[in-house]
């Protein structure tokens, strides 16, 4: 078993190798030379306002709720994704009646206008 | 042939070893750092490794579920709790671990107790699962089969889940 991961481990090392490569030897190349205005933040180049650390609206957890149940949805689909070539159209069904389902309170939050930004 | 050094089981040891100790650092790292913000990244490592994990004692089904839902579903529900805090801005949020002494007495109790359960249970360390095919074909093949009512159950589960939250948070669109 661990042949069959053991290409997922390289890539880890080779990207966590790349970030620090490419990290230690820009701090080795540049000359330092800061001031106050180098050293603020970066806002397309506007004078930046506030910090970048605000508040979130509200209306964005309403939607992290709606990806976090449509996530656990996936972990349905992947098993079924694996067998189901050799289930056919039983499985096919079952898979449609569930996501029915799961559309249908889709629709009703569509309805309601919770999907609607003002 | 069978060199002890060389063996896969060595391999998996090797490995486990190096996931275990990023766990236990970042998981430490979760409960020491100041900026609450980089406690839920580290948490994100510490779930990472724990995935790695899964992988290496072949339950990679585990290890996907940790991915998606613990590193794709609950950090973003951390983050954005984080975020949605309103002391966010005033930079106040910082982790003070006032009731540390408290807090290793219990973790020294939970880690008595899991060890115990651990070692009483005559569980065996390294021992291939016996299914063919994988767990995941498994897992798939038996939802489909034998579980379909759980299987389609759990569709109403989510719904409820899904119009619950609709109408805890989103009250004013009434």
């Amino acid at each position: 078993m661990v042949n069959e991961y053991l290409a997922v481990f390289i890539f880890l090392v080779i990207a966590l190798g790349f970030t620090v490569a490419g990290l230690v030897t820009a701090f080795l190349v540049r000359n330092s030379n800061p001031n106050a205005e180098k050293e603020s933040t970066y806002e397309c180049g506007e004078e930046p306002v506030g910090g970048a650390w605000i508040q979130f609206n509200m209306r964005y957890y309403l939607f992290a709720i709606l990806f976090v149940i449509f996530d656990v949805e996936i972990i349905f689909l992947y098993p079924w994704a694996v067998v189901f070539k050799d289930l056919g159209l039983f499985a096919f069904v079952e898979m449609v009646l569930f996501l029915g389902i799961l559309v249908l309170g889709l629709a009703y939050c569509w309805k309601k206008g919770h999907l609607r930004w003002e | 042939m069978d060199f002890p050094f060389f063996n896969g089981q060595l391999i998996t040891y090797g490995f486990f070893l190096l996931f275990a100790t990023v766990a236990i650092a970042s998981a430490l790292l979760v409960v020491s750092v100041k900026n609450i913000m980089h406690s839920a990244l580290f948490l994100a490592l510490f779930l990472l490794s724990v995935a790695a994990m899964f992988f290496i004692f072949d339950a990679d089904f585990l290890g996907i579920v940790q991915i998606l839902l613990y590193i794709g579903g609950v950090i973003v529900l951390i983050l954005f709790a984080v975020m949605l805090t309103s002391r966010v801005s005033s930079q106040l949020i910082q982790q003070t671990n006032e009731q540390k002494f408290l807090a290793i007495i219990v973790c020294i109790f939970l880690f008595g107790m899991l060890s115990y359960v651990i070692f009483t249970s005559g569980l065996k360390g390294f021992e291939r699962p016996l299914v063919e095919g994988g767990i995941t074909r498994n897992v798939g093949q038996l939802l489909m089969t034998v579980y379909v009512l759980p299987f389609e159950v759990a569709s109403l589960v989510l719904l409820a889940a899904l119009i619950g939250a609709m109408v805890i948070v989103g009250k004013k669109d009434e």
